[in-house]
């Protein structure tokens, strides 16, 4: 809009305002909860000002961990790195391969074989997680972070990404690296990797975070607590059984440091994710 | 360097075949066009010599050794894009030293010949930029770089100068001659462009729809055009084609299209040489004002262009279109009746049906000796 009006003006500040209100106002919420003691914290109305025991709450979950099962955040943050690690970086290997085979070579059943892949867009984890259990603990891999990001690793949605990216690079590029005495994977290594460098970003963004955010499964796929990521540890710190009380101010600030490494990722690669979102020009 | 064979290839996709049996034997450092409008096969044929394409059957061959089954780097070519292929990433010294260094050579001495190479073409100063940072021409001379660089026995361009403006054009073929001067490498190039064949080339091959209509140096293919695809495709203005016939009584005659009436032709004596129908050929640079009863034939002109160093008369013979060119300056003027004849020589005759050239022997009337 490049209509001038000062009406037009305020009520744009408004509507952002009251956005990011209704965004920021829980995060809030959950940040003063974790400077405050057990009891201020059960007291209602709950204060709106943070309190004083921001350090040692955050040091007692950092270190000791809360709840039943008591692991440490640190461990669990450690855990979710891993996991998150492991799924983006798997997906991004696994499907700029896989489009790589797809667009660059001539195989019988080349197109059966990229609408199979294109095909399981549409069944969600959730959907295949009987059969993927079973062939998980086939394999032997309960309880192990292998068996938590392996079943995960395939994407359809990055090998598509990857395959239109490929589409907009000239073909003469492959043909003149032909001429110039490049085999294929080297192609792959010295061309068409550097220039997928911002779809890599911008998939890194999402699949890290989309690898952060895994509940269901790590939950379904270990029990051994040295391997809970902390989305799932946060959810078994809650008590249950109603004998002992929640330490809900210890909860809240494990709920702020699981946002603090995905949020981190955002902004550090913001640029790049736009970038690898929009780019065009090849 | 090295010869280069091309011996009876033929290429089809599926039940479709785009080639049908091309040959040519291109000596030693010969600069060869392959020349022929969009669709003739022209980019198919340089792209099996790079082994970019398949061979459906026939033999290319680069010195004395059959190259059908070899990688395009095994063939000891270089070839040079029509939109150039850089390396965006890389820079110019990069994207010259890749098929250096992909050969495992140092990189001392790859740094020896591009600095060496990126001299003579006057890139010295950008090595270190990114082709985006470039404009076409200097893109366009990257990409011969990197193609000269390699060193290699053979030469390929695929109509490297269609992405530049005229201007630059120009420029770009003049520098082209000048390196093919200096480096006699044998050299296959393709265009659409007949001026940029006929200027570039060594010999020429005239394609169309992937039957070779002509081979022959510039000079021959102008002067003797084998065809009336030939005749028509080279030239600019193109030549004058005049279907003509031989009438019950034996009389040569101008056939009469839509809106135009039988005229006279001036050939008498040729009448046992010719088929029943036929196309005569003349260029409009070739024609020349004479006394009527000398005439080849009688042009109406509807229109004159003045260029300055040309003028040029249109007109219509027998409902057919012609063009004259005059010295700038000539006082024809539109409505004029001009009465034209031309050398023997520049007299062309092609059979209507086949549209093969006729060699006839006997003079022709109304032909200057």
């Amino acid at each position: 809009m490049v209509e001038q009006n000062r009406l037009l003006d305020v009520l744009t500040w408004v509507v952002l305002i009251a956005g990011i209100a209704l965004v920021g106002f829980p995060i809030y919420v959950t940040f003063v909860a974790s400077t405050l003691t057990a009891d201020q914290v059960m007291q209602a109305p709950m204060t709106m000002i943070p309190g004083s025991h921001l350090v040692d709450n955050y040091r007692i979950a950092l270190l000791h961990g809360v709840g039943e099962s008591a692991i440490p955040v640190g461990r669990m943050l450690f855990n979710s790195l891993m996991l998150a690690l492991g799924i983006s970086l798997g997906k991004i290997s696994v499907s700029i391969l896989s489009a790589f085979a797809v667009v660059y070579f001539r195989f019988p059943f080349r197109k059966i074989a990229f609408w199979m892949i294109f095909v399981t867009l549409m069944l969600p984890v959730e959907v295949r997680i009987m059969p993927t259990y079973k062939v998980v603990s086939d394999l032997g891999l309960i309880n192990t972070r292998g068996g938590m990001i392996l079943p995960i690793i395939a994407s359809a949605t990055a090998t598509f990404l990857f395959r239109q990216m490929f589409l907009t690079v000239p073909e003469e590029l492959a043909e003149a690296a032909r001429v110039d005495g490049a085999r294929p994977m080297q192609f792959f290594r010295h061309i068409l990797l550097p220039l997928s460098m911002t779809t890599i970003a911008a998939l890194f963004v999402i699949q890290f975070i989309y690898g952060w955010n895994q509940y269901l499964w790590p939950l379904l796929i270990t029990t051994d607590h040295n391997l809970t990521p902390i989305v799932v540890g946060v959810t078994q710190m809650i008590s249950r059984s109603g004998d002992a009380a929640t330490a809900w101010n210890l909860v809240m600030a494990t709920v702020i440091l699981a946002m603090i490494p995905p949020a981190f990722v955002v902004m550090l690669m913001q640029r790049w994710f736009v970038k690898g979102l929009i780019e065009t020009e090849k | 360097m090295a010869k280069l064979s091309l011996r009876n290839l033929r290429k089809s996709y599926g039940d479709t075949e785009v080639l049908h049996g091309v040959g040519m034997e291109i000596e030693d450092g010969e600069f060869v066009v392959i020349v022929g409008p969009s669709g003739c096969g022209k980019s198919t044929l340089l792209r099996m010599v790079a082994g970019l394409e398949g061979i459906t059957s026939g033999e290319i061959a680069i010195g004395e050794r059959v190259v059908n089954k070899l990688e395009p780097a095994q063939r000891d070519i270089a070839m040079v894009f029509q939109n150039y292929a850089l390396y965006p990433h890389m820079t110019v010294r990069q994207n010259m030293s890749y098929g250096l260094k992909i050969r495992g050579m140092k990189a001392d001495k790859i740094k020896e010949r591009v600095d060496a190479v990126a001299e003579s073409l006057g890139l010295i100063t950008y090595l270190e930029r990114k082709p985006k940072q470039l404009s076409g021409g200097q893109r366009q001379r990257v990409a011969m770089g990197r193609a000269i660089v390699r060193e290699p026995s053979v030469f390929l361009f695929d109509e490297p100068l269609s992405n530049l403006d005229a201007k630059l054009r120009v420029q770009m073929r003049l520098e082209l001659e000048l390196l093919h001067q200096r480096l006699g490498t044998t050299s296959l190039y393709v265009t659409h462009d007949q001026v940029e064949a006929i200027t570039l080339a060594d010999r020429m091959m005239v394609l169309n729809a992937g039957v070779v209509e002509q081979i022959g140096t510039p000079a021959e293919v102008y002067g003797h055009p084998a065809s009336i695809f030939v005749a028509s495709f080279i030239g600019s203005p193109s030549m004058n084609l005049i279907h003509a016939h031989r009438t019950g009584t034996g009389a040569i005659r101008v056939e009469a299209a839509p809106g135009g009436e039988e005229e006279p032709l001036g050939l008498t004596g040729l009448e046992s040489q010719l088929p029943e129908r036929f196309v005569l050929g003349v260029r409009p640079e070739h024609l020349e004002v004479c006394p009527e009863q000398d005439a080849l034939l009688v042009v109406q002109v509807n229109v004159v262009e003045n260029l300055g160093a040309d003028a040029f008369a249109y007109g219509v013979i027998g409902g057919q279109p012609m063009v004259v060119r005059f010295p700038g300056g000539h006082p024809v003027k539109a409505g004029d009746r001009l009465a034209v004849r031309a050398a023997e020589e520049h007299t062309h005759l092609f059979h209507a049906e086949t549209g093969k050239r006729i060699e006839v022997t006997a003079g022709v009337a109304g032909v200057q000796a």
